[in-house]
């Protein structure tokens, strides 16, 4: 290259470089419009910028999709096992409370009665399969001392009697039946002594052989008599709902509605042995829940 | 028949009737798989066999109270015979046959059962042969459909297994 063309080359880069710096300058943020051919350019470029981004958009979208479902699924199945898992765990403690509570309600009566009776606490561990007899199965027996025709009571009241012991079970004929029939009399007036006995097909039961003149109404209390030799006496059956004259017009007799819930029997106390009978101390009377009352 | 299997399916109809089936109480009443079982067997297998079959599953079952053993044989024994005897010749595809033979069958045992226990000296009224015997005869009747398909599919596959 030639002296004249070298110079020519250097004049060029410099004035380039100067328009180059003098366009940086004039371009900057001060500046408030654009050139022509700026505007231009974006206003060609810019339909297609749009385009382009919501494509774009679109499909990171339909991809973002998939990955935030299967996120979502993934912490929905941890929350769903989550609440599986809690929700058990209360199911699990209330069960432990509604336990926990009954256990006290019997252990305070196991403490109450502890100068009365000697008592053995047993589980129900099954009822009679048929339909026609009202009994339980517990899981003692004969190895825990317990024998046929001892008595057997919940802290609410009395529940029935030994009819036959295994080793480790014993069956427990409920006073519902009409076979587990016990003497009775009413708490309030400490006479009136009667039977009672199921009535058919009922959860109540019913005292009968009263005669007419008895002084019986609803309301009253109706404990055991100790007649008989099986219960001991003082233990609570029920409470009076109805008293009705018999057909022959000599007699009269009184539904009773029992104390002890049958149909949620789920731990008993057996009396193994009389201390000392009930009526000989103040009676516990209590309401059908066992928390208070008349 | 699978004798085997029967019997396991008596012991377990027996030991869930003493705890599960009471949760299961309608009207005071809850089913009675024995009965059921012994009136679907004399179905398939006539008089005969299905009385000494109800017999036996009785038996089972009064063993099993530890009570007046014999009674729950006697008249399951005697129900599977009349009624097994009764369904003979009946189209036992019929989803009616099941269901009548369950409703009338368990109104007769229960009322077998219940003179048994009278004769016994039991204290029961005659009303407890209404009060009991109805809502049990519907409540058996109403478990056919859940029940019959499976011992029809069962039976039937059983015989074929037998003729070879």
């Amino acid at each position: 290259m030639t002296r004249k063309k070298w110079a020519l080359a250097g004049i060029v880069v410099a004035v380039l470089l100067i328009g180059v710096f003098k366009s940086m300058h004039i371009t900057g943020f001060d500046r408030t419009t654009l050139s022509p051919v700026e505007r231009v350019v974006r206003e060609v470029v810019a339909p297609v910028q749009s385009g382009v981004t919501a494509v774009t958009k679109s499909i990171s979208n339909f991809f973002a999709y998939f990955s935030d479902n299967k996120t979502l699924r993934e912490q929905n199945e941890e929350l769903s096992k989550k609440i599986a898992a809690q929700e058990a765990e209360i199911h699990r403690l209330k069960e432990q409370e509604m336990e926990n509570e009954r256990l006290k309600k019997l252990l305070n009566y196991k403490e109450e009665k502890t100068n009365n009776y000697q008592l053995e606490l047993a589980k129900v561990i099954g009822r009679d399969p048929g339909n026609w007899y009202e009994t339980i199965v517990i899981n003692k027996g004969a190895n825990h001392g317990i024998k046929p025709n001892m008595a057997v009571v919940t802290h609410q009241g009395l529940v029935g009697r030994i009819v036959n012991v295994t080793a480790n079970t014993a069956e427990v004929l409920l006073i519902l039946d009409r076979e587990g029939a016990v003497g009775g009399r009413i708490f309030e007036t400490r006479i009136t002594p009667g039977v009672v006995q199921g009535l058919d097909n009922s959860e109540y039961l019913q005292m009968i052989h009263l005669p007419h003149d008895t002084p019986i109404e609803p309301g009253q209390t109706v404990v055991t008599s100790g007649l008989g030799g099986v219960f001991p006496k003082g233990i609570r059956i029920g409470a009076v709902v109805e008293v009705k004259p018999d057909a022959n017009g000599l007699m009269k007799s009184a539904v009773i509605e029992p104390f002890v819930d049958f149909s949620r029997l789920e731990e008993v106390f057996v009396i193994l042995n009389v201390k000392k009978p009930e009526t000989d101390t103040v009676p516990q009377v209590l309401d059908r829940e066992g928390k208070g009352g008349l | 028949m699978n004798y085997p299997v029967l019997f396991c399916l008596a012991i377990m109809g027996l030991v869930l009737q003493s705890t599960l089936f009471n949760h299961l109480i309608i009207a005071g009443v809850k089913p009675d798989i024995i009965l059921i079982l012994a009136l679907f067997y004399s179905i398939f297998q006539g008089p005969g066999r299905g009385g000494v079959f109800g017999f036996l599953l009785g038996l089972l079952e009064d063993i099993f109270l530890g009570r007046f053993i014999g009674m729950n044989a006697l008249a399951k024994g005697l129900t599977s015979f009349v009624f097994g005897w009764i369904a003979t010749g009946a189209f036992r595809e019929n989803l009616l046959v099941p269901f009548l033979t369950l409703f009338v069958g368990t109104l007769f045992n229960e009322l077998i059962f219940l003179s048994l226990g009278k004769i016994m000296g039991l204290t029961w009224s005659w009303n407890l042969w209404l009060w009991k015997g109805i809502p049990l005869a519907i409540y058996n009747s109403c478990l056919v459909p859940f029940i019959y398909a499976r011992f029809y599919n069962w039976a039937t596959q059983n015989e074929e297994a037998q003729a070879g």
